[in-house]
C-alpha cells in the first residue's frame, strides 16, 4: 500500500552516558502492521516515546507525512493523527468508562472549549462512544468507574481511548501484557479487525512472539538502540543474527 | 418523559428528584430568611456565601483539576481592592463587581502563565509566592491601597443600571439578596462548567495529565483556563466582600486567608459538588461559635479538623455519599 506515514533520520537519545537510541532510522508505511521486538533495554519504548512526543531526541529528525514533527508537543501530534497506548497503563481511574472514551472524542470533534452544555448534550460524541465501547465489549460497563475494571478491561479501555482519536498511526506498547490468554486473544482479534478496516495503521511493541508472528506484516528487530534487522516475519525467523541475540534456538 | 429528560439534560440538573427537592427548598429558605431573621444572621450567611465562592474557586483547582493553590487569597484581594477602589470612586455596584472580576481574571492569566507549567508542590509553592507578593503589594503600595489601614469607608453603592432602575443597598436585607442571588448564579454556572466538556477535561487532568496530552488536548492551555476561572471566582468573592465589610485591609491577601477555603473544602469533601457549601457552613459556624466560648479556639478547631479528616475521608459529603450508597444498595 505503501504511503510513508512516519520516518526518522538518525535519531540519537542518551540518558546520561547510556545511549538509548543510536542513529535510528525507521520508516512506517500505511496499512502495514509493524511489530518492534528486541531484548530488554533495546530502546523499543524510547523509540516510541521519541515518535509520539513523550521524549525529544538529542539529534536527528522525525517526519510525519514529510512534515518535521521532531519537537511538536504530544497533543499536536495526536491532532495530526498519531496516537499511542502506554506500557504502564494510563487511564482516568476516577472517571467512568464512558467518560474515558468521551475525552479523546472531545479532542477529535473539537469540543474541548465548550463550557456550558453538559457532555451528554453532544449527541455525536455519545454515539461514537457507544460504537467504540460496543466494539470493545465494554458498553454494558459504561457507568463503572474505570479504576474498578479488571486489568484486562482497563487495557482494552486504554486501547479504545487510543483508537477513539481515529489516528492514522497508532503505537501500542505491549498491549497484551498482564492479560490472560482469553483476553490476549480478544486484543489480537481487535487489532486485526481494526487494521482490516484500514483507517488506522498499527505499530506494536510486544514480547509475546506468538502474537507478533501471527499479527505482523513486518517486523523490526532492535538491539542496543538501533535496527538489527527488519523484514517480513518469515525472513526474521530465519535471520541468524536475530536468532542469536533475541529469538534463541527453539524457533 | 423523554422531552422532560432532555430539558433536564440541557439544564444540566441531573435526574435525582431528591436532589432537586433539597436544592429548591434550600433556595427558598435562603430567599425567605430576611423575613424572620436579624441583620447579624444575614451578615453571617453573606460571609458564608462569600467563603463558599472562594471555596468553589479553590476546589475547581484542587478537587477537579488536582492542583492545590495556596494563593487564592491573592485573587480574593485583587477583587476586594479593585471593587473597593471603584466604589470609592463613586461607581455603582454592578460595574464595581464586574471590573473586579475582570481584574482578577487578568491577574490570573498572567500569574497562571507561570504557575500552570508546574504541578504538585511546585505549583503550590508558586501560588503561595505570588499570593504573598500580592499581599506585600497591598501592604506597601500605600498610595493606592492605603497600606496597613487599607481602604476605608467603601460605600455600599446603589445597584443601578444606567437610569433605568436603582436599588438602595445600604439596608442589610437588600445587599443580602444581591449577594445570595449572585452567589447562586455563580455556583450554577460553575456546576455547568464542571459537567461540560471543559470540566471533563479538568477531571481528566486530575487523573492523568499525561493521558490528556496523548489524546490530543493541551494540558497547559486547559490548566490555564481552569486557573483563570478559579481566579475570576475568587475575585468575585472579594468583590462581594468589600462592600459588605466596607473596609479592605491587607489581611485579605495573606496566605492565612487562603487556608480558609482549603479547610472548608476538605471538611465538606473535595470530590463532591456540594462539598464546598457544606464545608463553608460548618467551618464558619464552628469557628464563630468556638471563638465565643474559648480563647484557644484554634486548638479546638484543630482537633475537630483532625477528627473529620481521619474519620470522614472524602469529607462530610463524600462520607454521606458512601453511606447512602451502601444503605440503598
Amino acid at each position: 500500500m505503501g504511503e510513508i506515514l512516519i520516518n526518522t533520520e538518525g535519531l540519537i537519545k542518551t540518558f546520561g552516558k547510556f545511549v538509548a537510541i543510536d542513529e535510528l532510522n525507521l520508516t512506517f508505511e500505511s496499512g502495514i502492521i509493524t511489530s518492534i521486538i528486541g531484548p530488554n533495554g533495546a530502546g523499543k519504548t524510547t523509540a516510541i516515546n521519541l515518535l509520539t512526543g513523550a521524549l525529544y531526541p538529542d539529534q536527528g529528525k522525525v517526519f510525519f507525512r514529510g512534515e518535521d514533527i521532531t519537537f511538536l508537543q504530544p497533543d499536536q501530534r495526536v491532532r495530526r493523527g498519531i496516537a499511542r497506548s502506554f506500557q504502564v497503563m494510563d487511564i482516568f481511574p476516577m472517571l467512568t468508562v464512558l467518560e474515558n472514551v468521551q475525552l479523546p472524542l472531545l479532542a477529535r470533534f473539537r469540543k474541548t472549549r465548550k463550557w456550558f452544555f453538559p457532555v451528554p448534550y453532544y449527541g455525536d460524541i455519545l454515539d461514537e462512544a457507544e460504537i467504540i465501547l460496543n466494539y470493545l465489549g465494554l458498553w454494558n460497563k459504561k457507568d463503572v468507574t474505570a479504576g474498578e475494571l479488571s486489568h484486562g478491561d482497563q487495557r482494552l479501555l486504554e486501547m479504545g481511548m487510543a483508537i477513539a482519536s481515529k489516528p492514522e498511526i497508532c503505537f501500542l506498547d505491549e498491549p497484551s501484557s498482564g492479560m490472560n490468554p482469553l483476553e490476549r486473544a480478544k486484543v489480537l482479534e481487535l487489532i486485526r479487525s481494526l487494521a482490516e478496516e484500514g483507517s488506522t495503521t498499527f505499530v506494536i511493541v510486544e514480547h509475546d512472539l506468538d502474537v507478533i508472528f501471527s499479527l505482523s506484516d513486518r517486523i523490526i528487530v532492535m538491539n542496543k538502540g538501533s535496527v538489527l534487522a527488519e523484514g517480513e516475519p518469515d525472513e526474521i525467523r530465519k535471520n541468524k543474527e536475530v536468532i542469536e541475540i533475541y529469538l534463541g534456538e527453539e524457533i | 418523559m423523554n422531552s422532560a429528560r432532555n430539558i433536564s439534560t440541557t439544564l444540566g440538573l441531573g435526574n435525582s428528584k431528591f436532589g432537586l427537592i433539597c436544592l429548591s427548598s434550600f433556595i427558598i429558605f435562603l430567599l425567605l430568611l430576611p423575613l424572620f431573621s436579624s441583620d447579624y444572621l444575614l451578615y453571617v450567611v453573606m460571609r458564608i456565601a462569600i467563603l463558599c465562592l472562594l471555596s468553589y474557586s479553590l476546589n475547581l483547582l484542587l478537587g477537579y483539576t488536582g492542583l492545590l493553590s495556596f494563593g487564592q487569597a491573592g485573587f480574593y484581594a485583587c477583587g476586594a481592592y479593585a471593587c473597593g477602589k471603584i466604589l470609592l470612586g463613586g461607581a455603582s455596584l454592578l460595574p464595581g463587581i464586574f471590573i473586579a472580576m475582570v481584574v482578577g481574571g487578568i491577574v490570573a492569566i498572567i500569574l497562571g502563565y507561570f504557575c500552570v507549567r508546574h504541578t504538585a508542590i511546585y505549583f503550590a509553592m508558586l501560588t503561595l509566592a505570588f499570593g504573598m507578593m500580592i499581599f506585600s503589594l497591598a501592604e506597601k503600595w500605600i498610595k493606592f491601597t492605603g497600606g496597613d489601614d487599607g481602604l476605608v469607608g467603601i460605600p455600599r453603592a446603589n445597584l443601578s443600571f444606567f437610569h433605568i432602575f436603582s436599588v438602595e443597598m445600604n439596608k442589610v436585607p437588600a445587599y443580602y439578596y444581591f449577594v445570595i442571588i449572585i452567589s447562586l448564579v455563580a455556583i450554577y454556572l460553575l456546576y455547568r462548567i464542571i459537567h461540560s466538556p471543559l470540566g471533563l477535561i479538568f477531571q481528566g487532568i486530575r487523573d492523568s495529565e499525561k493521558r490528556i496530552a496523548f489524546i490530543g488536548i493541551s494540558v497547559k492551555k486547559s490548566r490555564l483556563a481552569c486557573f483563570t476561572i478559579a481566579g475570576i471566582y475568587a475575585s468575585l468573592a472579594g468583590a462581594l466582600f468589600a462592600p459588605l465589610e466596607q473596609t479592605v485591609t491587607p489581611t485579605v491577601a495573606h496566605w492565612v486567608t487562603s487556608m480558609d477555603p482549603i479547610i472548608a473544602t476538605l471538611l465538606g469533601g473535595m470530590y463532591s459538588f456540594t462539598g464546598p457549601v457544606v464545608g463553608s457552613v460548618i467551618y464558619f459556624l464552628v469557628k464563630d461559635i468556638i471563638v465565643r466560648i474559648t480563647m484557644s479556639w484554634m486548638l479546638i478547631l484543630g482537633i475537630i479538623i483532625v477528627i473529620l479528616v481521619l474519620a470522614f475521608r472524602g469529607g462530610i459529603m463524600g462520607f454521606l455519599h458512601l453511606w447512602l450508597f451502601h444503605r440503598w444498595k
